[in-house]
């Protein structure tokens, strides 16, 4: 009864080369592409515990399979720095953004103003990346809320964010910078590992000046030496006379 | 006698039985609120992902259900102090908990699209149809890559004759760096 199952949920999830069932939920690893992404789903008619491995079931001994399930389970449990919901017409505008805008990542973050999304491409902050000098490094933003909140950011890879099933979520950031993505309809869970890339530009709004501010990182180190006088250390600064 | 629910010819007191069952109905009303208050005190603390397993494992209280006082305790607007003027239900409350717009909520409230008395389907079509609102503004957008100004420099024409080769030379190196650089009409290179 449970291989038919078990065999539909492997086949649904291309971007995975391992899954694992345990006590009637399954939990899909991304392969290479998509490390940074989990999935856990429920499969309340597989009984007994196993693990796949690219369709083919690995030899694991029994507190393995819990072993592996706790650490997942850890993984979206967390604190919470910030959360938000979002529908799935939100969804399709920043899957459909991503792709239009070439993105390699998302950046969510909040603040008083409300709660944002980012899309940039940081490959165009590595200068040994630019195929050529007239590339721009642009970003573009957008505001999912109005409401303001406690200040949180969390970057994702696009790619596993173009996973998603646009869907209504409830999204939580958790302080072991892992995004968890709910769908409360069907309790599936998606786990996004923030890997932490720079985001090329910052980018704020002034009240004063009425004015949109934007800073872009320096892509090539070399910047620091343009006679700028930034001591390499604090130590610098003072000499021995000083005291 | 008089206070007695059922009167002595078998009759129901209407007086003592309205009181009565209004008086639980009001606690009843108090626990909903009572249990949104906690479950805000515990939302995205560590763990709440295995309370709300816990309690439908228990049998206190299934998923579906938490999820829908879940979505209530986030929204902020809904404070106990209105709960005479919110519906008394979960399930319609759980609707207007996705009315995250202020001024939208208390205008509902104050033209009473939300009230005791909504009705569960009265407030599914209004979120919806903010919902559909929204969905259409977001169906119009096109999203374009919008270029940031970095900065905007002007040099006097003798302060940039004398310092020509210098600017120059700083502004090929941003250009280097993927900076796009704008020259002014004006501004001679040669």
């Amino acid at each position: 009864m449970s291989k038919p199952v078990i065999k539909s949920i492997v086949e649904e999830h291309p971007f995975s080369e391992m899954v694992l069932f345990e006590n009637g939920k399954y939990i899909v690893f991304g392969n290479t592409q998509y490390s940074d992404l989990v999935k856990i789903g429920k499969c309340p008619k597989v009984k007994s515990n196993s693990l796949y491995l690219n369709g083919k079931i690995q030899d694991l001994s029994g507190s393995g399979y819990e072993g592996l399930y706790n650490q997942i389970h850890e993984l979206y449990d967390p604190s919470l720095i910030g959360s938000l919901r979002i529908q799935s017409y939100q969804v399709k505008f920043i899957q459909k953004t991503i792709k239009i805008f070439g993105a390699t990542h998302v950046k969510f973050y909040g603040n008083e103003d409300g709660i944002f999304v980012n899309f940039f491409d940081v490959l165009r902050s590595i200068s040994e990346a630019r195929m050529n000098r007239k590339h721009e490094t642009r970003l573009l933003f957008h505001q999912l809320k109005n409401q303001p909140v406690n200040s949180f950011e969390m970057t994702f890879n696009s790619g596993s964010f173009s996973l998603l099933l646009p869907k209504s979520l409830h999204i939580g950031f958790g302080d072991n910078k892992v995004g968890i993505f709910t769908d409360d309809e069907t309790d599936e869970v998606y786990l996004l590992r923030d890997p932490e890339v720079i985001q090329p530009v910052i980018h704020t709004f002034n009240d004063r000046l009425g004015q949109d501010i934007s800073f872009s990182l320096p892509s090539n180190p070399s910047l620091l030496n343009l006679g700028t006088n930034q001591p390499e250390n604090l130590e610098l600064e003072s000499d021995l006379e000083d005291f | 006698m008089a206070n007695e629910l059922i009167l002595s010819n078998n009759e129901i007191n209407i007086d003592v039985a309205c009181e009565a069952i209004g008086h639980e109905w009001k606690t009843t009303i108090n626990a909903m609120f009572n249990i949104v208050e906690l479950i805000r005190k515990v939302d995205g603390k560590k763990g709440f992902r295995e309370l709300q397993e816990e309690l439908d494992k228990r049998g206190i209280m299934k998923r579906s259900v938490f999820v829908m006082f879940k979505s209530i305790a986030e929204n902020h607007l809904i404070q106990t102090n209105l709960k005479e003027k919110l519906p008394s239900s979960y399930n319609t409350l759980y609707y207007v908990a996705k009315i995250e717009d202020v001024e939208v909520f208390e205008s509902a409230i104050k033209n009473g699209t939300i009230s005791s008395d909504s009705r569960l389907e009265d407030i599914k079509n209004f979120v919806n149809s903010l919902y559909r609102e929204e969905k259409d503004e977001y169906g119009s957008i096109k999203p374009t890559a919008k270029t940031i100004n970095l900065a905007s420099i002007k040099v006097s024409p003798s302060d940039f004759r004398k310092n020509k080769s210098a600017i120059l030379s700083y502004l090929q190196q941003l250009e280097q760096l993927g900076v796009v650089i704008k020259l002014g009409k004006d501004v001679d290179k040669k």
